[in-house]
């Protein structure tokens, strides 16, 4: 049975062609110097740097640090940020990859945490985290889309609160990065932003990276570098003061890639595609009775993302049922995201997440539609 | 008649999520998918593309299959669980002749 995949806010998938041939054409030369002082030419991880920094409106893209996962760069930021007797602002959309490392500071540090909430359009506002910043916060920590509800939130103008009271901002960036306009230029204030390579970048999994503002982020993971290894302390320059060992070359080449298919398609026209797509979802879902659907501004089609309910059925059965028997793939359950849905369901309840991207089509959704139809004839 | 090749613990997003499943050495077929239903309600799904079936017993498991599949999902409930898994295992590889099952047996949907 050929499977239609609609997951693609957990990774994108088919991969283009180019990402794939430049993950494998890594293996078909022999290294050169883990592209650290060495040839030029050979360098695979300088241009990727230059491409993400032009996607992400980075003035330098020395300022782009490679690393393994977003969620490796927000513990950077929160494991060096966040210290015995800190405040942190978090909200209670927020990935485990924000609130697990919050978590661990708050139970093995002290710090404390003020979660704040959205609106009910799912919309975190400038004005409720103004409420929450006290003179000890020393970091505010947001999505800059939930990859639950799929609400993407006015990153500019937390930026600018935050910045107003002199705190640190680090966004979440990991479904927008590739979908949605990112300009890191022209957010307000010491903004660190990190990204997934392997969602809206195509990428392959096991690479994604931070926007650092400046160099000034304590290091928490140093060692190994290629370069100055007489230095008895690791290089503190960028954008090595955060990379220590070898890097993950070909993750790195499939990335550029992707991040150079996204460029030539253009997010907005990427941002398009998935909004029309998650509008025929939506308006597919809410002609069934039988379907219980979260609510989404328009213009957040753009995330790519449509959580829903059934009656009668418990969200992880739809997932059984509509992998082995409909041989469709989605996600079920809390997400990752476990605070996302209880203003929307008064619970822990789960939902069933539909997430389309640039290699969704029409015929996906079609198939997706009928599936759901299906569950209802009962 | 089939028989349990392997149980493996299912993560799911629930710390307390007890889901499990058993890979058989042949496909489900609909006299089996009866058998297990002795005792529980069976909702059958024979209109989707590969026929879905759920069988809760409501002192013992809760069954999660396709037609045509070798493998189940399945929870067990309540103190006697290792006794449920036996009594499944039993159930499964023993053979048994087809059982016209009744109306309170069944629930086809």
């Amino acid at each position: 049975m050929q499977t239609t995949y609609l997951n693609q806010a957990a990774t994108s998938f088919p991969k283009p062609r180019e990402v794939v041939e430049a993950f494998l054409a890594w293996f078909d030369a022999p290294p050169v110097d883990a592209g650290r002082g060495g040839d030029i030419a050979a360098d695979p991880i300088t241009p990727c740097r230059r491409e993400l920094a032009a996607l992400l409106g980075v003035d330098d893209h020395k300022r782009i640090v490679l690393l393994p996962s977003a969620t490796y760069a927000i513990n950077l930021v929160i494991g060096a940020l966040v210290g015995p007797g800190s405040h942190v602002v978090t909200s209670t959309l927020e990935h485990n990859s924000v609130l697990r490392p919050i978590a661990h500071r708050e139970r093995d540090l002290g710090a404390t945490v003020t979660s704040i909430q959205p609106d009910p359009d799912g919309t975190l506002q400038a004005r409720t985290l103004a409420g929450a910043l006290r003179s000890t916060t020393a970091l505010v920590a947001l999505t800059h889309a939930s990859n639950v509800t799929g609400s993407i939130q006015p990153i500019a103008e937390l930026a600018e609160t935050a910045a107003a009271a002199g705190v640190p901002l680090l966004v979440d960036a990991s479904q927008t990065a590739g979908a949605v306009p990112i300009d890191h230029r022209h957010l307000a204030g010491r903004v660190f932003l990190a990204f997934s390579g392997h969602k809206g970048l195509l990428g392959p999994p096991g690479v994604g990276g931070l926007v650092v503002p400046d160099d000034g982020l304590p290091q928490t993971v140093v060692g190994g570098t290629g370069v100055r290894s007489d230095a008895v302390f690791h290089p503190g320059d960028l954008p090595l003061r955060h990379e220590a060992g070898t890097p993950n070359l070909p993750g790195i080449a499939g990335l550029t890639a992707g991040v150079r298919v996204v460029g030539r398609t253009g997010v907005e026209t990427i941002g398009r595609h998935r909004a029309h797509l998650v509008g025929r979802l939506r308006s597919g879902l809410s002609g069934l009775g039988h379907v219980r659907l979260f609510p989404l501004a328009a213009d957040d089609g753009r995330v790519g993302v449509v959580s829903f309910q059934i009656a009668g059925w418990e969200p992880d059965e739809v997932g059984f049922v509509l992998r082995e028997s409909f041989g469709i793939e989605v996600r079920t359950g809390l997400h990752c995201a476990p605070h996302a849905l209880r203003g929307l369901t008064g619970g822990p309840g789960g939902s069933i997440r539909v997430s389309v991207g640039l290699p969704s089509s029409e015929a996906d959704v079609s198939s997706f539609l009928a599936a759901i139809a299906s569950l209802g004839e009962h | 008649m089939a028989h349990f090749l392997e149980l493996r613990e299912l993560e799911s997003c629930l710390s307390n999520s007890e889901a499990k499943e058993v890979a058989l050495d042949e496909p489900v077929s609909v006299e089996l998918m009866h058998r297990l239903a002795t005792g529980g309600r069976l909702q059958y799904f024979p209109h989707f593309p590969r026929p879905y079936f759920r069988i809760d017993h409501p002192t013992a498991w809760l069954i999660q299959g396709i037609v045509g599949s070798p493998k189940l999902r399945i929870q067990l409930f309540g103190d006697g669980r290792a006794a449920s898994l036996e009594r499944l295992r039993s159930l499964i590889e023993t053979p048994a002749p087809p059982v016209e099952a009744t109306k309170e047996q069944q629930w086809h949907t």
